[in-house]
């Protein structure tokens, strides 16, 4: 009774339970076909018991006898397959088949329960590619994306992550301060932890290190994942590398850097250096070599002006490795970068030498400079816009070319090439440099204008130093020649009644001897009277063309007896054949009197005097050069004045006089001296071709 | 013998051209200014005038318009320690002009081959 309803019961779940149940015997022939299977199935029990699984019930291959035999092994055996129902459609199922055993203990066949789990594979199936396409999204999107836990560690990580932060191991389950190597100042601003702190969302810039130790910086934005009791469960973390922005945004700054410390220098040579090294320094722009060319208005040229960079690869290394160690920031670079170390290279040299005239258009210089746009030439061999001769002197097959524009005017044109490294030059780079030179062009335009007026401050203190003097000349002149006068008149008396008594008393020699020493000092007086008062004669000077080199000649002559008593060699380094000038010859040979005089006077013991006469730029320079005893800075500094002397019966009006007259020919007079070696004096005249100047 | 007004406002300097030229032979007469000057002229005309520039009441310069104005023959030879006077167009009217000196040579010397000229 108990067993029949046992049965009963049995046979009930079997008919209603929503799984398929079916028997096989040993060979795996169907012995029994439940409802369920024949909803699974599509086949009814009457078409299934009595045969074995059909060949048309799996889609995948399926080896029945191989799948019995492992089951008889091992006592159950379980697969999910794919299988065709009777209308055709494809169903995935899971089977699970066990040994069935008898009431005796003995193997009765096989039992296996199937489960439908095609809608549960389907939604597995759409939830991994599901899960591949928001992958797949999250890496386009480039952000690292990170899932923190509530104790920040990591749950889940993107591959772009990785791959930005160089990880070297599966992130997951790794504190995330770790993985983005934060130190404690960056912890405090991290938004991840201001979450866990009870912000909402939040979107910040930080900086990080890789591995490797390079600095990233990244946009972070997290997002707090409530849980449904409201609490915190997750922290999404995405960052978005922000790295080349900031290059950028660096290098913008480093510009604007450059140009204020271009705007605030305005020595004009400093200022050109500091541009060049700028476009080359590693911290800057980053070129190998840069170039700059200036346009000369006046002459419709463009000419070579300056050239930073180093004349090999190793050079190259070292300039770069010494500034790098020398200067850890922009700042000290700029401020303390001594700019001597690039004047006088064989670079620069030959940049110097470098001038192309503004018609010749065929020159990329030039065309640069006339268009006002940047030119960049990726192979300077094949390009027809640049000539085989400046390829040659450059040797560099890429380089730029940029116009430096100030106030709508073109004033030179910057070169820069990366010989040495090769690196290719960007369109980054155009932008850039074209940026920097704006600027650079500006800050030229204002040193420029800055000589100018510097120009024209050194040209008015020379006039005011000049009249200066020459008022003070006056002054001196006037007091002196009252004086002069007033002692000249009573020494020709004394001097003339000294000459009486010396001829009227013939017999007695001491009073003739006392007589004529009377007579010899007054001489001696009126001697440097003349000399004063010459000085303060207002004489104006009678101009002539006259050959320098006769002048010179001539007052040589006069010296050369005492020359020769005082042991003085005399050498004559004469430019043959030099441009006529316009001078007053009297008043010019008092010049290299003077100046003969006072060397001679330098060299008691003898020594050598040279006169070198020379043409320099427009002007004739004489050189009184001797081998004297030279003079101190203090000297140096009173030798024009009036009246200053250090020789015992000098009258310090010698120099005095020389000056004013050089200054009367618009010359100069330059001295240069050194103690215990000699002096040299430089008159400078220039030469007259002015109808006009001749008086 | 011939006639030298000199015309010195310096006393000891008057007395030693007086002294050097008598020696040379010369009447010698004395002016110690530009006035003097002209009434020595008219009490008595010189052969030469010796005319000092720098003089107190009236100097050389005026003097010498006024003299020349009424004897335009009588030679007259500056004597001055100032060579500036040179430039003086008004110096030009002069026959000689002669920076002072102790050594009296070359004044001696004018005044012979003034005189020699003149005669």
């Amino acid at each position: 009774m108990e067993r029949r309803r046992a049965n009963q019961q049995l046979e009930h779940i079997l008919q209603y339970i929503p799984l398929g149940i079916s028997r096989m015997d040993e060979k795996g022939v169907y012995t029994y076909w439940n409802p369920g299977n024949e909803k699974i199935f599509g086949y009814m029990a009457d078409e299934m018991v009595g045969k074995r699984t059909p060949e048309f019930l799996t889609k995948s291959p399926f080896y029945l006898k191989e799948t019995l035999e492992q089951c008889r092994a091992h006592g159950n055996v379980e697969r999910e397959a794919s299988a065709l129902r009777k209308d055709g459609k494809e169903i995935i199922i899971y089977e699970y088949t066990t040994n069935l055993v008898g009431d005796d203990g003995a193997f009765a066949g096989f039992l296996s329960v199937t489960h439908d789990i095609t809608g549960r594979k389907r939604t597995e199936e759409q939830l991994r590619s599901e899960k591949l396409n928001l992958e797949k999204i999250v890496e386009a999107m480039g952000a690292g994306v990170t899932l923190l836990d509530n104790n920040l560690k990591v749950v889940w990580a993107s591959n772009t992550l990785k791959d930005r932060l160089h990880l070297l191991e599966n992130p997951i389950g790794m504190y995330c301060q770790d993985i983005y190597h934060c130190d404690a100042e960056i912890r405090r601003k991290c938004p991840a932890n201001m979450i866990l702190g009870g912000a909402d969302g939040l979107c910040t810039e930080m900086r990080a290190f890789t591995e490797k130790g390079e600095v990233k910086y990244s946009h972070i934005i997290s997002t707090p994942i409530m849980d449904e009791q409201g609490r915190l469960k997750n922290i999404l973390v995405m960052s978005l590398d922000a790295t080349e922005n900031e290059k950028r945004v660096h290098q913008l700054s480093l510009v604007r850097q450059l140009g204020e410390a271009m705007q605030g220098t305005l020595h004009l040579d400093r200022l050109l250096h500091l541009i060049l090294t700028c476009v080359t320094a590693g911290h800057a722009l980053g070129f190998n070599r840069a170039f700059l060319f200036l346009v000369n208005v006046r002459r419709d040229t463009i000419c070579g002006r300056m050239a930073v960079g180093p004349a090999s690869a190793e050079e190259a290394y070292q300039v770069w490795q010494k500034l790098t160690q020398k200067y850890t920031t922009f700042e000290d670079f700029i401020k303390e970068a001594d700019y001597a170390y690039i004047k006088g290279t064989p670079l620069d040299i030959m940049t110097k030498l470098l001038a192309y005239p503004l018609s010749q258009e065929q020159e990329v210089v030039v065309s640069c400079a006339l268009q006002r746009k940047p030119i960049l030439i990726k192979n300077a061999t094949e390009d027809p816009r640049v000539t085989k001769e400046f390829t040659r002197i450059l040797g560099a097959r890429e380089f730029l070319c940029i116009p430096l524009v100030a106030r709508g005017e073109v004033i030179g044109v910057i070169v820069a090439d990366n010989l040495y490294s090769s690196t290719p030059i960007t369109k980054d780079h155009v932008e850039l440099l074209t940026m920097f030179a704006n600027q650079a062009a500006l800050a030229i335009e204002n040193a420029q204008a800055y000589k100018r007026l510097e120009d024209k401050i050194n040209e008015l203190k020379d006039i005011q130093e000049r009249l200066i003097r020459s008022e003070r000349l006056a002054i001196m002149g006037k007091i002196a020649a009252y004086i002069a006068h007033e002692i000249r008149n009573p020494l020709t008396t004394i001097g003339g009644f000294a000459q009486t008594i010396l001829r009227k008393c013939t017999n007695d020699d001491s009073v003739r001897e006392s007589s004529q020493i009377i007579k010899d000092e007054v001489k001696r007086l009126e001697k440097i009277l003349a000399n004063v008062m010459d000085f303060t004669k207002p004489q104006k000077p009678l101009k002539t063309e006259a050959e320098i080199n006769g002048i010179v000649e001539n007052a040589c002559l006069l010296f050369e007896p005492l020359l020769r008593m005082q042991g003085i060699q005399l050498i004559k380094e004469f430019t043959p054949n030099l441009s006529k000038t316009i001078v007053d010859p009297d008043l010019i040979k008092q010049v290299f009197v003077n100046l003969i005089k006072n060397a001679v006077e330098s060299m008691p013991t003898g020594g050598t005097l040279t006169m070198k006469t020379v043409t320099e730029d427009n002007c004739i320079r004489i050189d009184v050069i001797d081998t004297g005893e030279g003079m101190t800075q203090e000297v140096m500094e009173n030798i024009f004045v009036p009246f200053y002397t250090t020789k015992p019966g000098g009258t310090g009006v010698g120099l005095a006089v020389t000056h004013q007259i050089i200054d009367e020919h618009e010359g100069q007079l330059k001295v240069k001296s050194e103690v215990g070696r000699g002096t040299t004096f430089s008159v400078y005249l220039p030469v007259m071709c002015d109808e006009k100047k001749l008086t | 013998m011939k006639t030298v007004l000199v015309v010195e406002d310096d006393k000891n300097q008057g007395l030693l051209y007086e002294q050097e030229l008598s020696l040379e032979g010369y009447n010698v007469m004395l002016a110690k200014n530009g006035k003097e000057a002209i009434a020595r002229v008219e009490e008595c005309v010189p052969d030469i005038i010796v005319m000092d520039i720098t003089m107190p009441t009236m100097d050389g310069i005026e003097a010498m318009g006024k003299i020349l104005a009424k004897h335009s023959k009588i030679p007259i030879i500056i004597n001055t320690a100032y060579s500036s006077y040179k430039d003086n167009f008004m110096t030009w009217s002069a026959d000689a002009y002669i920076v002072k000196s102790s050594d009296l040579t070359e004044l001696k010397n004018k005044i012979k081959e003034m005189l020699n000229i003149n005669a």
